[in-house]
């Protein structure tokens, strides 16, 4: 195979400052690498790793301001020096690009069929209506109905409109397709068909595949070859197969140490800190600080992207200790070690932090539970729960009928029972309840039947202090960590709100228990993040000050909103090992939810499947797991994306993406997608029942069903 | 999702920043700089008392006297000196102004953040006076206060601002309805904090640079509307305004021959309102960087 596309010591600098130009940024420095006709290639790295903006020049799409240099030989020609005519063409045409976030880069006042046509009447001349039949067939050829042409974004699923952008970049049958993080914002079930539709693409017509995204699972089970990328630089690059089992490089190993798996009762080790802003002038390595075989060698001389053997290059001094270090890297204690200690404080003082904070939280937990918890009640009980948004229709006027036109039921009769000290997960797909319900839960919004009993007392008619109380008790953090902390506040500000709201605490006091729960949950020392404000954090830092927030008031009950969702493998493995920590430490109740039942399975004693408003099947993590039996928790598992890529898993069996707005049968809400159905199914709805050691609403266990026949 | 590059400059540096290199700004800025210098030592400096009647040596009085070395920008019809006049008429003209916006905005501000923090029954209510309001008039309306309440400088004020908040009570609940559903509202909420926290601590901040926006526009529209008031003589008649002088121009018929009684105060006029636009479309720019490309 020749190159497709080869990339030459790429480097991509940004200008600081914003007028008076004061300097550059190197964003990627030096990056080579070269995909094959047909050949799929996975960029992995954590965010701000250079991935998109590498992919992006390739292009030649950077801001005009960037400096780049290197070479991007496209078949042999250079992108980066075409005249700006056969630019043209080999955008889209040649190359075609699906960027980050594709559906929300759709135009929201034309129909996608009209997006679709406009991109192919731009490259080609025929007449529109070719084009628009032409439009059609791509459409179907991702796997969406080609009469959905007429539909406006807005009325499209985000699968869907990922797969219209996904169309889009094919309809000039290009030879390579650049998708970046095309599943990074989707559910594991749309992950997984997007992923399937892409490998089909590749093998039916050939498209070379250059995957960006930070999760190495994706790429295990997509590409065949991948390249690392650690702070704008190759750290380690070859065949998936090679590099994933046996990795050559501390940050791949790393990568692989941090990811989760359904099946692995493995620990999820973290890399700490975090990528380098880029343009700290170094000399060593660019790992060394997250290193943990890091050698004085290491931080003297940076090293070269070398060759293992014929297909493999990794950038390490000590490539020949890459087995020992593989045995090595699965301790978790040798990455803890590695981190990086503010000047002055020494590990052993920290630790001693630790365990005060411990015997604090033991102490807190003992005066307040104390004997109540013997009683054994649930802590929380919510009892055929329903929350339905009404829509109201211009003609014929709802008003005039005197009720809503129809209703969205986001909620639809949910019931389960939380046990002091317990960790609930709740699962689905986006768009099943789930955020619904836990707004629910901690009151954010009031349901339209049925009851939520929190120590006994009914949630529903919290009014005043009682209300105010419960707001002590039960905390929520909220979904998205980039937007659920006020930009205007600091650290310190928003750590300290609710104690300020509860007037809780004095003076210096208050001041302790804010830097407490800020050591809680390891943003370490307090004082070095107090002053910040939520824009000069990372991810995984901002989710750290919502917890804090949460934490700080010392509640009881704990609802976490996809907590982990945004955030980078490493990350994801570092939140979840301090919540099992907290957890174990302070005895908190938690509610988790999740799209991904890795997350759940590592974190939760018990897991609830939802569906459409519904749960469909709930009980122990591990009956679930070892023994998934209604349908859709088989077609969720499935639908995980295994980091291994030796294991090869069929792709999920749902033929058909979940769409909240369409006509729900009177029987099973899963009837439509379920392979697995029976007449009955349409016609009767399942209730809850008891079913090998959980419960589970599917006709397919019920012996009613089967007596009546 | 906004990535900042770095901590975001206070208001007042990116204000200074914006006008180094906005020359609409710099003049605006300088020319209303210049009619605030005017208004508050005006008075002071100014050659003549505004209502001295002049008078030649012999006893005559000097009207309708084109500019000269005596009186700078002439005379009026019965030898007041109109150099003067303007002097202190500025600030007339800016206080009714500067009070109008300030309470505009105020008002505006208010109503723009009960209406679109509470929304259902209350935003209904609130936006419905809004169209009402927007349904009438706004001088024809305070001419009528005016002639029924009071002629005064504090009725001149309200008068004004009882229609004007329209338009910011509009643009600021539309803000405050999409910051309302930011998720650092909803983790308040969780966190136990009341409206009046999530409204002056939270959300007020978001918006106040959209009503900080809204004061010169205001400012702007005030002195105009204060100024076509007084020229129809609704004005109140212990001040003296750029209206007021234009008024009694009219009046004395002396529109058409004394070419300065006219120019002087309206172009005081045409100046203020003019710079204010300036300034307030680079506010706008400064407080608003995502416009500016």
């Amino acid at each position: 195979m020749n190159a497709l596309l080869e990339v030459r010591d790429l480097r991509i600098e940004y200008p600081v400052g914003s007028r008076r130009q004061e300097g550059w940024v190197c964003a990627v420095g030096g990056v080579s690498f070269s995909v094959a006709e047909g050949d799929s290639v996975g960029l992995i790295g954590e965010s701000g790793c250079g991935k998109t903006s590498a992919i992006r020049a390739i292009l030649r799409l950077h801001a005009p301001a960037t400096r780049v240099s290197g070479q991007v030989l496209f078949r042999g020609r250079d992108v980066l020096t075409l005249p700006e005519a056969e630019l043209r063409r080999v955008r889209w045409q040649e190359i075609a690009l699906v960027p980050q976030s594709a559906m929300n880069s759709l135009n929201p006042v034309h129909s996608v069929g009209a997006q679709i046509v406009e991109g192919l009447l731009a490259h080609q001349s025929m007449p529109w209506g070719r084009a628009w039949k032409q439009a059609g067939e791509l459409l179907e050829m991702v796997g969406v109905p080609g009469e959905r042409l007429r539909a406006y974004p807005h009325q499209l699923s985000g699968g869907m409109k990922q797969r219209v952008c996904l169309a889009m970049a094919l309809s000039l049958r290009p030879s390579l397709l650049l998708a970046d993080e095309p599943t990074t914002a989707l559910d594991v079930i749309l992950q997984d068909r997007i992923l399937a539709e892409l490998e089909r693409l590749r093998s039916q017509f050939g498209v070379a595949l250059v995957l960006v995204t930070h999760d190495i699972s994706v790429v295990a089970e997509t590409c065949r070859k991948v390249v690392v990328l650690y702070g704008g630089q190759v750290v380690e690059a070859g065949p998936v197969d090679e590099v994933f089992t046996a990795p050559a490089h501390p940050y791949t190993m790393g990568l692989l140490n941090s990811s989760i798996t359904l099946r692995g009762a493995r620990r999820a080790i973290s890399i700490p800190g975090t990528v380098p802003e880029p343009g700290q002038g170094q000399q060593g390595c660019i790992f060394v600080d997250r290193c943990p075989f890091a050698t004085d060698r290491c931080r003297s001389e940076r090293p070269s992207l070398a060759p293992i053997d014929q297909q493999r290059r990794a950038a390490c001094h000590y490539r020949g200790e890459a087995a020992a270090f593989r045995q090595r890297a699965t301790h978790e204690e040798l990455w803890q070690q590695q981190q990086q200690l503010p000047p002055g404080a020494s590990l052993p003082a920290i630790e001693a932090a630790d365990r005060d904070a411990e015997t604090r939280g033991r102490g807190d937990a003992g005066t307040s539970d104390g004997v109540v918890e013997e009683t054994g009640a649930p802590l929380v009980q919510v009892g055929a729960v329903r929350k339905w948004f009404p829509v109201y229709q211009l003609f014929p006027p709802s008003w005039l009928q005197h009720r809503p036109a129809r209703y969205v039921k986001a909620v639809d009769g949910v019931g389960f029972s939380v046990e002091r000290g317990e960790v609930l997960g709740l699962a689905g797909e986006s768009g099943s309840g789930k955020s619904t319900t836990a707004e629910l839960l901690v009151r954010l919004q009031d349901c339209t039947a049925g009851s939520i009993t929190y120590r006994g007392t009914d949630v529903r008619g919290l009014k005043g202090v009682a209300l105010r109380e419960f707001r002590r008790r039960v905390q929520m953090v909220v979904q998205d960590p980039y937007q659920s902390l006020n930009p205007h506040f600091s650290v310190q500000a928003l750590v300290e709100e609710p104690l300020a709201v509860h007037s809780l605490g004095q003076g210096r006091e208050r001041q302790e228990r804010v830097r407490q729960a800020l050591h809680d949950v390891g943003l370490r020392p307090a004082e070095r993040y107090l002053d910040r404000r939520p824009h000069e954090l990372s991810g995984g830092e901002r989710q750290r000050v919502s917890l804090a927030r949460a934490l700080v008031l010392q509640p009881e009950f704990l609802v976490l909103d996809e907590p982990t969702s945004m955030l980078d493998l490493s990350l994801r493995a570092g939140l979840l090992n301090l919540l099992q920590r907290l957890q174990e430490q302070y005895r908190l109740t938690m509610i988790l939810i999740s799209h991904d039942l890795a997350v759940l399975r590592y974190m939760c004693r018990r897991i609830a499947i939802m569906y459409l408003g519904q749960i469909m099947e709930i009980g122990e993590t591990q009956v679930l797991m070892d023994n998934p039996l209604h349908p859709y928790t088989r077609s969720l598992m499935a639908a995980i994306p295994n980091p291994d890529p030796r294991q090869r898993r069929p792709r999920t069996d749902l033929p058909t993406d979940l769409d909240e707005r369409a006509p729900r049968p009177p029987g099973c809400p899963f009837e439509p997608r379920c392979k697995l159905r029976m007449p009955a199914c349409r016609e009767r709805k399942p209730a809850l029942f008891e079913h090998q050691g959980r419960e589970v609403a599917c006709w397919l266990y019920s012996l009613v069903l089967s007596a009546e026949s | 999702m906004v990535a900042y590059a770095a901590r975001p400059a206070s208001y007042v540096v990116r204000l200074a920043r914006a006008a180094s290199w906005d020359w609409g700004m710099v003049l605006g800025l300088v020319v209303l700089a210049v009619f605030l210098v005017v208004a508050a030592i005006g008075p002071a400096v100014a050659p003549y008392d505004w209502m001295q009647i002049n008078r030649t040596d012999r006893g005559a009085t000097v009207g309708l006297q084109p500019p000269s070395d005596r009186f700078w920008l002439g005379t009026t019809n019965m030898g007041r000196d109109i150099f003067s006049q303007v002097l202190v008429g500025t600030r007339g003209a800016l206080a009714v102004g500067g009070a109008a916006a300030l309470s505009v905005v105020t008002i505006g501000l208010l109503i723009g953040l009960l209406a679109g923090y509470f929304r259902g029954w209350v935003d209904s209510v609130l936006m419905r006076l809004v169209d009402l309001a927007y349904s009438l008039p706004l001088e024809p309306i305070a001419i009528v206060v005016l002639a029924i309440v009071s002629r005064s400088f504090v009725t001149m004020v309200l008068a004004i601002s009882l229609l004007a908040w329209r338009g910011p009570a509009r643009v600021i609940r539309a803000q405050v309805l999409s910051v309302s559903q930011r998720p650092y509202i909803k983790a308040a909420r969780i966190a136990g904090a009341g409206h009046t926290r999530l409204l002056f601590v939270h959300i007020l901040p978001d918006v106040l640079p959209l009503a900080l926006m809204y004061l010169p526009v205001a400012f702007g529209r005030a002195v105009l509307a204060e100024a076509a008031i007084s020229f129809l003589g609704f004005g109140a008649p212990d001040l003296i305004t750029w209206g007021q002088m234009l008024q009694q121009g009219f009046v004395a018929g002396a529109a058409r021959t004394a070419w300065w009684w006219i120019l002087a105060p309206g172009g005081c006029i045409s100046a203020v309102v003019v710079s204010v636009f300036f300034v307030a479309r680079s506010f706008e720019d400064s407080l608003n960087p995502r416009m500016r490309q």
